[in-house]
């Protein structure tokens, strides 16, 4: 909703700050639910988990989403009250759904690491 | 024409035969399915827990459904496409399958739910549109509403759990021997 909104699609009869205000705790509370029900599945299976390179890169980029989204929730301030917004924050809606959207990818593929080949830790053992 | 015809005709067809035989399409259309179930869960999220005037309830609820549902119906239309595309791979099996036949009796509830409140309370939006929570009534649908997308989730998910294809699909390397990758000192030092 944070992404639509950057990019005009939707929600454009509330600021920024408004739509940032709605959804953030939401967002971070998902993604506590995630880390928590991610963790308890490795947990449970920690073989089929780590070795795959999958689940790696998804780490890699849930990191960066991550950090991407704490800073932007730390500096939106910056853009409050601004009705229309610019360029560069419509690339970073772009940026962060695809990054999201890729995470989702290759979470999926965990059950799927075959495809990598070589690029598999489980293909080498 | 019974239905085992159809399922087999689907399954036979050149679509199906593609998606199965492809080592990325199935994942792929899994993934998109992903994508456009946490949309649509999302989105209708939002919308009950408007009703509930559990949140956005600053809003008004009619200029909120009109912002939001289009994107739920987007993401709705990519689910259907892609769980179609899914189904149409191993038709005989998902069709007899508990957790599939479940889960499209979910979703006819779910569009009952829906339906029922378009029908009745939709439809005097106008006269509680600004209040915090929707009349008990739309209150009701907003829980049934949630109750029923989690369980269609839940269904879908157990439906890979519980039909041979996802055991072919991932099963447990034969030359890999797990217990050794735990140990200091690997019996056979292969794994470099």
């Amino acid at each position: 909703m944070i992404d639509l909104r950057l990019l005009g699609w939707a929600g454009m009869d509330q600021t920024l700050r408004q739509t940032t205000n709605r959804f953030g705790p939401w967002l971070m509370g998902a993604l506590w639910l995630m880390l928590a029900t991610g963790i308890l599945m490795v947990i449970g299976e920690p073989v089929r988990e780590l070795m795959t390179f999958s689940f790696w890169l998804k780490m890699f980029l849930v990191a960066v989403g991550t950090v991407i989204a704490a800073v932007f929730q730390r500096t939106v301030r910056k853009y409050e009250g601004d009705p229309v917004t610019s360029v560069p924050l419509k690339s970073l809606a772009v940026l962060t759904f695809l990054i999201w959207a890729c995470i989702i990818v290759l979470g999926r593929l965990i059950a799927y690491d075959h495809i990598w080949g070589s690029w598999s830790p489980a293909a080498k053992s | 024409m019974g239905i085992g015809v159809i399922l087999q005709w689907l399954e036979a067809s050149a679509l199906a035969t593609r998606i199965r035989d492809s080592l990325y399409l199935f994942p792929f259309l899994e993934s998109i399915h992903v994508i456009g179930l946490a949309l649509v869960f999302g989105t209708i999220a939002i919308i009950d827990l408007r009703l509930l005037g559990t949140a956005s309830t600053e809003r008004p609820f009619k200029r909120m459904a009109s912002d939001i549902l289009k994107w739920t119906w987007i993401a709705f239309g990519l689910t259907a496409v892609t769980g179609s595309l899914m189904f149409i791979t191993n038709a005989g099996v998902y069709y007899h399958n508990f957790y599939f036949r479940a889960k499209m009796a979910l979703l006819v509830l779910a569009a009952v739910n829906m339906l029922s409140f378009e029908l009745t309370l939709g439809r005097s939006a106008h006269r509680w549109d600004k209040a915090t929570a929707a009349p008990p009534a739309g209150r009701a649908v907003a829980v049934f509403s949630l109750v029923i997308w989690i369980s269609v989730i839940f269904a879908g998910r157990l439906i890979g759990f519980t039909t041979s294809r996802a055991k072919e699909v991932a099963p447990t390397p034969a030359d890999v021997n797990l217990e050794e990758l735990f140990q200091e000192t690997p019996a056979a030092p292969r794994n470099k």
